[in-house]
């Protein structure tokens, strides 16, 4: 919570100290990024902005310390570019800043060079973090407009736990020249590994000192795209790995970065007693390997409460299971690292897998300790079989593994989060560590049933009760928002959603079922009546027969350049019956709809039954990403779904 | 805000005392009510509740203290036990953390973490850090009780705001204030928004509380008990009801009442603002070159307002620095500078305005005002950091005429909506007053909507679109294309535009006309495409309402506890052409309706045939601005009612394609 001090506290404002005069002349490194001539490709017209350079340097020494040298020059092409030309850098008490420059020139050319004290430092904040120790130093700097250039430069100490740094050569605005250096002590050894670019072979300038190099870049621009992957997972990067002694590659590499990490967290787990004991009593009695880590995992998601404290190594480092167990608190590392500790004490094996909920940054092919989350992966007994182990992967050396989020309070033991899922990860087990590609979990293990039952009135009143049950990773995100919604923001958020199916109505009454009942399909039902939702039109009465629910995806019709990515695999399915009103006959109704797309299959039917308008519908999604080239296809499936749900049916007055 | 320091008091004589060696605390002991209760009937549907609170501020020992006992209902209500407290680094420190949790079974967990001070900011010399902790093994049903102290340096002092209401209930609170001691040798220094120093010799406080609730002052300063505190409300389209929380705030003061201090500051900013708008030599000579000798009074305020906008108005665009400002040898004093150097901001070019309407030899006043959007004007509140932004108040023929050359583009003799029926101070010829600005009519905000549209046999669509927006709709895109280039505000209408129009219909915007003239309405054009309504095999259904087809029902929630704030009173009219092919004939329209609410909405729909084109027609009239709690079911009604009809279809039938009655020359190619 952000609890305000009682009043902000008096001091007296000090105007700033008028600059002393200095030379303004930006170093030469900008004046000749400035003075290269830039022709920016068609595809780039809108660019905001544009680095004319980015250029580190990574400097290992002996004993190695590192020391990173960042440069970046960037011009302002549209008004809206400016907060692309916001110098800032990062550090904290293992980035230890050691320099911050600032320049920049005016449209009108004059240059500027920023004083110390014009910059300012601000904490960061992260999602869930109560505290971490990472600041920024940030500048605005003048000229920053329209046709103004923007310069600056840092040096900062490189964290001494890390041996790899990443080179994000690909941004969300073009890059005209971009630049990786990396000095390292002689006999040490350095590895690149490319994400979404070929491999390039760097130049050693000089002994120990390799240069990569990239000019025009072409930008990352995901705005206004319709089910895009993250920035992260698209654009292209390189991470350097460096250490003196050899660096393995490929699944030698990943076994390495896992191996390390295990030398971090596994200490985190030991000589905690409470924990062990409240463990074996959890467990209980019970020798079934999923009732026992059910209750653990239970236990990790309803009592151990999200608050993130990070301090230097400690975003890599859990807390010790003791401390977490002891506050009851702690981030996903910690929570993971606690899992760990607690099953343990049960004879259970688990570890930590190293993850990213932006599915598709972490690649198989580019080895990196680099992500965003860290769950955990615990060890089945051979031959041990469970309906309800649905995220089980194998590892190369047989084991299988159930992959479990204890971060995610919502969804239970046995599935994974759909932001988990397809992605790959770190699978932490010493020498044998490797990426695990996570769990997809199949279509018909995800559900959404909505089916209702209405009465129509003559003068258009629809009347009914709908049940919506949904099963499956997907309701995790529903259950999380009901838990923290009181009674009145669960009922303003159910008739917030039904604005979007009707114009005029008033729910009657709504009742949610299992929402933290994990094992438990969760339901929803609720009696909503829509004045004038049958509209009048001379004798004839015109009725939606999909009367809730959507199923259909926002697209548009610019030419698709970035891969398509989906949520969930998934099953959604409609059930509604309408009672029409007595003196009225079923004219027309829509077409059947009937679509296999290979990824997707939709089928929809209404039908008169009696004095009943039958809606039908299911529609199964079963790859989680398509290619650009399939967007054609995918618009096709979305305008029929869009279509046949504004289908309408035709009810006629009899004679 | 051409000023905005903070207020500030400092002990002048250095006082010796020390931070006292607090007696520990003992905590409360919860009773079994409190431990059991799993929801609050008082509350309930909060996620937490204070049980208690209280705050006491000692001005003579330098320290506020706050202890809280919150009970947690909800997993939402685990928030609370994340406490963070932000406080200015320089002469201030967060001291005495304690803390524990007490389970719904009783049993205790301590706290016995290490808060963590956090950077939020540090600019040159100032530095805010924030204090941050979390309480241990919080769960559902817990009690939270945590408690620590605000301590600052001898020669500071820091009077409370109390803000009586939270963001969730409070069953009980206490706060009391023992003052700095001002008699003897000792006194205090004020320095107030407009940096005037001056001796405080009162203690003064604004209160706003529920009725059975009051300050009262004893021998050992201010008491307040309060009882059962509603949250602080949080609704859609709710005014800045921040504004009127409950709240006690106390000021070291050398007025003796609020009268004297809104005289006395309204004097000291009237003076600022007449000094800056001098109506110079220089700023006489370019009025006399914009104006002619027979010129009346409206057509000099035309051509000065007119000369004023065209700046560049550095509140839409980019603050340039001192560096810059220096390195072009600009300098800003008076409102002679901002003329020569042809930009400046709100303030700066609202002041130029006004020297330069004195400089034609009218009579104008500035008004400075809160802006509505974001709070309401508190007299009682004595603090000039209500104070937003500054319009001008021009006496032409001897009516007064009210202007907002600091909001780019504003249309001449209006005000932006922020800056209407809220309140302010403004000059007078005797001095300075509090006054309320006027409001804007719903033809001050018209929005005429046009759409020419050709439907296919085959069901596709394309047709024109032209929307000519007046008042505040055009005053946003305009600032919009202020802030961005052209090429994003087409991006950004288009993308507004496209959630409301029929599914399948695609929106581009070709073209604005008067982004940069606002005296005119702003037009802009825009061509669609797509496929529109749907079919069976006998007939074609379009959407009734064209512009609203897409839009949801604005008001979902059946209950309202705060008025509703629509910002201004608006006008939208539509027009829509729809030409028919000739396989279809229409089979029906949606009823002419009307739907009034009296004095303050109206609805009108109108459908006509005219050969193979209908012809459709919608007006919405909201005719106020703000509508209270109780009126909500009727405003509700009327746009749930609005909402059904504009999702009345137009009923075609569809036949085959009539054979073409005349021959037809074809080409064959060569």
């Amino acid at each position: 919570m952000k609890y305000p001090a009682f009043a902000l506290p008096i001091v007296l404002l000090l105007p700033f100290a008028a600059a002393h005069a200095a030379p303004d002349h930006v170093p030469d490194w900008v004046q000749q990024a400035v003075d290269n001539p830039v022709t920016l490709p068609r595809a780039e017209k809108n660019a905001k902005a544009v680095y004319l350079l980015e250029d580190t340097l990574l400097t290992v020494g002996p004993d190695g310390h590192a020391v990173t040298r960042y440069r970046a020059v960037v011009k302002i092409l549209r008004p809206q570019g400016r907060e692309y030309a916001l110098p800032g850098v990062s550090y904290s008490k293992d980035e230890k800043l050691l320099s911050f420059h600032v320049w920049s020139i005016g449209s009108d050319g004059h240059q500027y060079t920023m004083k110390d004290k014009e910059y300012r430092d601000v904490g960061e904040e992260g999602y869930g973090i109560l505290y971490n120790d990472e600041r920024a130093r940030v500048a605005s700097p003048p000229g920053a407009d329209l046709g103004g250039i923007v310069a600056w430069e840092s040096e900062s100490q490189f964290p001494g736990y890390l041996n790899e740094d990443m080179w994000e050569f690909q941004y969300l605005i073009p890059k005209v020249h971009s630049v990786y250096e990396i000095d390292v002590p002689q006999g040490w050894h350095q590895r690149a590994v490319w994400f979404h670019h070929a491999a390039v072979q760097p130049a050693e300038i000089a002994p120990g000192h390799f240069r990569w190099e990239m000019r025009d870049v072409p930008s990352i621009d995901v705005s206004d795209v319709p089910l895009v992957p993250s920035p992260r997972a698209l654009a292209g990067r390189m991470s350097v790995h460096f250490s003196a002694s050899p660096i393995p590659e490929g699944d030698a590499l990943w076994a390495s970065i896992g191996n390390w990490y295990e030398g971090l967290a596994s200490p985190r787990t030991e000589g905690a007693t409470d924990v062990a004991a409240s463990a074996r009593s959890l467990a209980g009695d019970s020798q079934d390997f999923m009732a026992r880590i059910a209750k653990v995992a239970d236990y990790m998601q309803q009592k151990i409460r999200y608050v993130g404290i990070e301090i230097g190594v400690g975003n890599l480092q859990p807390h010790s299971a003791e401390d977490v167990f002891k506050n009851q608190y702690g981030d996903c590392k910690d929570k993971a690292t606690l899992l760990v500790s607690m099953l343990d004490a049960v004879g259970i094996r688990a570890t930590w897998v190293l993850v990213d909920t932006r599915r598709g940054f972490v690649d198989p092919g580019t080895p990196s300790m680099y992500g965003n989350h860290a769950i955990a992966a615990i060890e089945i007994p051979k031959g041990y079989d469970n309906p309800r182990l649905e995220a089980v992967v194998t590892a190369k050396t047989g084991k299988r593994y159930l992959i479990f989020d204890p971060t995610n309070a919502y969804v239970p033991i046995g599935q994974l989060p759909v932001y988990l899922q397809g992605g790959y990860g770190t699978l932490v087990a010493g020498p044998d560590s490797q990426v695990i590609e996570l769990p997809v979990l199949k279509p018909d293990l995800d559900v959404t049933d909505r089916s209702a039952k209405f009465e129509l009135a003559a003068d258009g009143t629809l009347k009914g009760d709908v049940t919506v049950v949904r099963s499956g990773p997907s309701s995790g995100g529903l259950r999380h928002r009901l838990t923290e919604s009181s009674d009145k923001e669960r009922t303003e958020s159910l008739e917030g959603s039904l604005r979007n199916d009707f114009s005029t109505f008033t729910l009657n009454s709504e009742d949610f079922k299992n929402i933290r009942n994990l094992d438990q399909q969760l339901v929803t039902q609720y009696d909503v009546t829509a004045p004038a939702y049958a509209k009048t039109a001379g004798s004839l009465l015109l009725v939606r027969p999909r009367v809730i629910g959507s199923d259909a995806e926002g697209l548009n019709d610019e030419e698709r350049v970035y891969p398509i990515s989906f949520e969930s695999l998934g099953t959604w399915r409609d059930s509604f019956d309408v009672k029409i009103p007595s003196g009225y006959a079923v004219d027309e109704v829509p077409d059947p709809v009937s679509v296999d797309m290979g990824f997707a299959t939709y089928r929809s039917e209404v039908k008169a039954e009696g004095d009943t308008l039958h809606y039908s519908r299911e529609y199964v999604l079963k790859k989680l990403a398509l290619n650009a080239d399939q967007y054609a296809q995918l618009k096709s499936l979305e305008g029929k779904i869009t279509t046949d749900e504004n289908s309408t049916a035709v009810l006629k007055k009899r004679e | 805000m051409l000023t905005a320091l903070r207020r500030s008091v400092c002990v002048s004589f250095l006082l010796f005392a020390s931070f006292p060696a607090l007696a520990a605390p003992t905590w409360t002991q919860p009773t079994p009510e409190e431990l059991k209760m799993t929801a609050d009937p008082a509350a309930p549907n909060a996620p937490a509740v204070y049980l208690f609170r209280e705050e006491t501020v000692d001005d003579k020992l330098h320290f506020h203290s706050l202890y809280a006992r919150i009970k947690v209902l909800t997993e939402k209500g685990k928030d609370y036990a994340d406490v963070e407290i932000p406080y200015e680094a320089h002469g201030f420190t967060i001291r005495n953390v304690e803390g524990r949790t007490i389970h719904s079974d009783g049993t205790i967990v301590p706290f016995t973490g290490r808060p963590m001070d956090k950077l939020l900011m540090k600019s040159g010399d100032r530095k805010v850090m924030e204090k941050v902790f979390s309480m241990p093994d919080v769960q559902v049903g817990s009690i939270i009780e945590y408690r620590y102290v605000l301590a600052y340096d001898d020669n500071l002092l820091s009077s409370p705001e109390w803000y009586v209401q939270q963001p969730i209930y409070v069953h009980k609170a206490h706060y009391h204030f023992i003052p700095f001691d001002m008699s003897g040798s000792r006194y205090v220094t004020t320095r107030d928004s407009q940096g005037h120093e001056d001796v405080a010799s009162r203690l003064l406080y604004f209160q706003h509380l529920p009725h059975d609730a009051k300050v009262t002052e004893g021998f050992n300063g201010f008491d307040l008990a309060v009882d059962d505190i509603e949250a602080l409300p949080d609704e859609p389209f709710m005014p800045p009801m921040h504004s009127l929380s409950y709240r006690v705030l106390f000021y070291y003061s050398p007025f003796t009442d609020g009268v004297q201090y809104w005289k006395t500051e309204g004097k000291y900013w009237s003076k600022n603002v007449d000094h800056f708008a001098t109506p110079s030599d220089k700023l006489k000579s370019a009025v006399s070159q914009m104006v002619a000798p027979g010129d009346t009074d409206e057509q000099k305020l035309q051509k000065i307002y007119a000369a004023v906008m065209k700046l560049e108005n550095t509140s839409f665009t980019r603050t340039h620095t001192a560096e810059e400002n220096k390195a072009e040898g600009l300098r800003v004093k008076t409102a002679d500078d901002i003329w020569e150097q042809k930009r400046g901001y709100d303030d700066q070019i609202a002041r130029l305005f006004l020297a330069m309407v004195r400089a034609a030899g009218m009579k104008a006043y500035a008004m400075a005002v809160t802006n509505r959007d974001e709070s309401l004007f508190n007299a009682g509140y004595l603090s000039w950091r209500q104070m937003d932004d500054e319009i001008v108040i021009v006496n032409a023929g001897g009516k007064e005429e009210y202007f907002d050359p600091g909001q780019r583009y504003c249309e001449f003799g209006k005000l932006s909506w922020k800056h209407t029926e809220t309140a302010g101070i403004r000059q007078t010829d005797n001095g300075t007053e509090i006054t309320t600005t006027p409001g804007l009519s719903y033809k001050d905000n018209a929005t005429r909507r046009y759409a020419d549209i050709q439907l296919d046999p085959d069901g596709k669509v394309h047709g024109d679109i032209r929307i000519l927006f007046a008042g505040a709709q055009a005053l946003r895109w305009r600032h919009a294309a202020l802030r961005n280039d052209e090429e994003e505000v087409k991006k950004d209408f288009e993308d507004e535009l496209q959630r409301v129009v029929p599914p399948g219909i695609t929106v581009k915007t070709d073209h604005f006309v008067g982004l940069n003239d606002y005296t005119t309405a702003l037009m802009v054009m825009a061509n669609i495409s797509g496929t529109m309504g749907t079919a069976t095999g006998k007939r074609v259904f379009l959407p009734g309402s064209f512009f609203e087809a897409g839009e949801k029902p604005r008001f979902p929630e059946t209950t309202r506890e705060t008025p509703i704030d629509l910002n201004y009173a608006s006008d939208v009219a539509d027009q829509v052409t729809i030409k028919l092919p000739a396989n279809m004939t229409v089979e029906s329209t949606p009823q002419d309706t009307d739907i009034p609410v009296q004095q303050l909405a109206d609805y009108v729909e109108k459908c006509r045939i005219a050969g193979n084109s209908i012809n459709y027609g919608r007006a919405m009239l909201i005719g106020t601005d703000l509508f209270y709690a109780k009126e909500y079911t009727t405003l509700r009604d009327f746009y749930q009612k609005a909402s059904a009809h504009d999702q009345e279809p137009l009923v075609l039938k569809v036949g085959p394609m009539p054979v073409a009655t005349t021959a037809t020359t074809s080409v064959k190619p060569q």
